[in-house]
């Protein structure tokens, strides 16, 4: 039963909702640009020395360049990513695979005494490569990449015939240095992102009971403020009936009783989703003093702007009045127009009926009294 | 010569009802025959008849606009009377020509006056019908000056001339003239009919309306 008028707070609203992995990915980011950055730094300050110094023993030459070429365009290329923070989708696992093509074509132009030596430039890179291409899945997949990476360069140094003691040691030694390095990254993004999850799973939780506690306050408030509207007439008069200082007797307290029905009958309907709450508010009033015996006519004419409870509240209330003094017969209409509302009430009720007009920004009430009928009308203006 | 009229309406308790209250009016009214379907305002002696009341949905059907426009194009003198309080129809009904519409709630105070009026080609404005015409929104309907839009919800709201009057500070005959005016601003306006042309030239006559007003 929310006021759909009132200006609605802030925690009402429903919050932007970051998803966990959206945030994982923002807080990655830096991480994903260190890795682009180091994987160039290692083609561009270790390999690419190596690579010219070598160029005499490679068989053909050109090859070592090209796959240095390509594994430069792949880290700019993941480098690119990591800046649009575009986490890297399906077609990972093509390129990791051309990226080992790539490495088994430059390994095996390296003939074979400078396996596992200075000329065999692509050795560490890859497992750099190999660090881009899946570091927010965590460790395990870069583990497989590295294990499968070494086990190809064990294939391929056995094909070369270079199993020599010092080749399998030196292979070892640097595996060994080079893993320590790239797993280490690999696991630390792991655990980045676990808790760049958390955080953002944690912060969605907390503005979900932040909204729901808003909510929460504001039907209360609601509550609250139709408990008011009724305190300042109803409480009193059940008050007065219960401690015996009103009479129900009297005509005017059972005048009061009938109004007090009226007005709970009004606030019952206010919360009714319905397309014309003014006519239906009204048509709750009626219904209830017409099982009192009483007729009443209802007219509806034009077309009316949307008004709010404040407004409906105060058109309503001397047409209430009326209705439940009236004797026998009486008639309510509604005119509309853009800019304006009147409600009006004829009623053959006695002419010493109390009618008061509620205090509301735009609203005129004129009453008029002739031959035995009253004749109430409220008009409001935007 | 009293004025004769012919009630088509499919329930013999609202002809009943009509013909007591032509009879018990002064000068009385006659109703020269009663139909349950507009064949009987076409045949005689329905055909002869000043005014026809025709209720406007025979049988709980949809209203009859085509028999209504057949009716008013032959220049017969139509006053609707029907059960619809809607705005729309009524506006509609005044737009094919009809002279009158009454609604069955309204039937006892004004139904007579209405078919007294329709007889002489004068305008009879219910409150329900000056309802519809105050807040009239339609792009096409006739330009109404604020003190005839203030008069028609008034008389719409309280039924009542003498109370308009007062609340206005206007006598009731400038009521009535203010009332009639928009009325007759209406039969000048939309579809040509020969009883809506007759109600503008009555009213000019009348002096109620100048040319320029139209």
């Amino acid at each position: 039963m929310l006021d759909l008028a009132a200006p609605a707070t802030a925690a009402t609203a429903v919050p932007e909702s970051t998803s966990p992995e959206r945030a994982a990915a923002h807080i990655l980011r830096g991480l994903r640009l260190a890795v682009a950055a180091i994987t160039l730094a290692v083609l561009f300050g270790l390999s690419l020395p190596m690579l010219l110094v070598h160029m005499g023993v490679y068989r053909p030459a050109w090859v070592q360049l090209g796959a240095l070429a390509v594994f430069v365009v792949i880290a700019l290329g993941f480098g690119a990513l990591a800046w649009l923070e575009i986490t890297p989708g399906r077609w990972r696992w093509p390129l990791a695979g051309a990226v080992f093509l790539v490495s088994i074509v430059a390994t095996a132009a390296v003939p074979a005494p400078h396996l596992i030596g200075q000329a065999h430039w692509s050795f560490g890179p890859l497992g750099w490569m190999a660090v881009l291409l899946t570091l927010d899945l965590g460790a395990r997949p870069l583990a497989a990449l590295l294990v499968t990476h070494y086990l190809i360069t064990v294939g391929q140094v056995a094909i070369a015939g270079q199993t020599d003691r010092a080749t399998l040691v030196g292979m070892a030694v640097q595996t060994v240095i080079v893993w320590g390095f790239q797993l280490a990254v690999g696991h630390a993004a792991t655990l980045l992102r676990r808790s760049a999850e958390d955080a953002a799973r944690i912060a969605e939780h907390e503005e979900k009971l932040r909204t729901e506690e808003a909510v929460a306050q504001r039907l209360h408030a609601e509550q609250r403020l139709r408990y008011t509207a009724l305190a300042t007439t109803t409480a009193p008069l059940l008050a007065g009936l219960a401690t015996g200082a009103l009479n129900p007797e009297d005509e005017r307290v059972r005048r009061s009783c009938a109004l007090e029905a009226a007005r709970m009958r009004r606030l019952f309907a206010e919360g009714d989703d319905v397309p014309d709450p003014l006519v239906h508010q009204l048509q709750a009033c009626i219904d209830l003093v017409e099982r009192n015996g009483i007729t009443v006519s209802l007219a509806v004419r034009g077309e009316r702007p949307a008004l709010s409870k404040q407004v409906r509240r105060a058109l309503t209330e001397p047409v209430l009045a009326v209705l439940v003094a009236t004797t026998r017969t009486a008639r309510v209409t509604v005119a509309g127009w853009p800019d304006r509302v009147s409600v009006s009430v004829v009623s053959d009720c006695p002419d010493t009926t109390q009618v008061t007009a509620v205090g509301c920004p735009g609203l005129g009430m004129t009453t008029m009294t002739d031959e035995g009928r009253m004749w109430v009308e409220v008009t409001w203006r935007a | 010569m009293s004025i004769t009229v012919v009630v088509i309406d499919d329930h013999p308790a609202i002809a009943a009802g009509v013909r007591v209250w032509c009879a018990s009016a002064n000068p009385p009214i006659k109703v020269v025959s009663t139909g349950v379907n507009v064949r009987a305002a076409w045949l005689e002696p329905g055909s002869l008849a000043d005014v026809v009341v025709f209720d406007l949905q025979l049988a709980g059907g949809t209203p009859a606009f085509g028999d209504l426009r057949r009716l008013v194009d032959d220049g017969r003198k139509v006053v609707v009377y029907t059960m619809r309080d809607d705005p729309d129809t009524a506006l509609a009904c005044l737009d094919i020509g009809a002279s009158g519409y009454v609604t069955k709630a309204e039937g006892e105070k004004h139904l007579v006056g209405a078919v007294r009026a329709a007889a002489h080609d004068l305008p009879y404005t219910t409150p329900a019908l000056a309802g519809a015409l105050g807040t009239d929104s339609r792009g096409h309907r006739p330009k109404l000056a604020p003190r005839e839009v203030d008069v028609l919800i008034e008389w719409f709201h309280c039924e009542s001339k003498e109370m308009v009057a007062r609340k206005l500070s206007l006598s009731v005959r400038t009521v009535n003239s203010y009332i009639d005016r928009v009325r007759v601003k209406y039969a000048n306006a939309g579809r040509d009919a020969p009883t809506k042309a007759a109600l503008v030239a009555r009213a000019i006559q009348d002096g109620l309306i100048d040319v320029s007003d139209l």
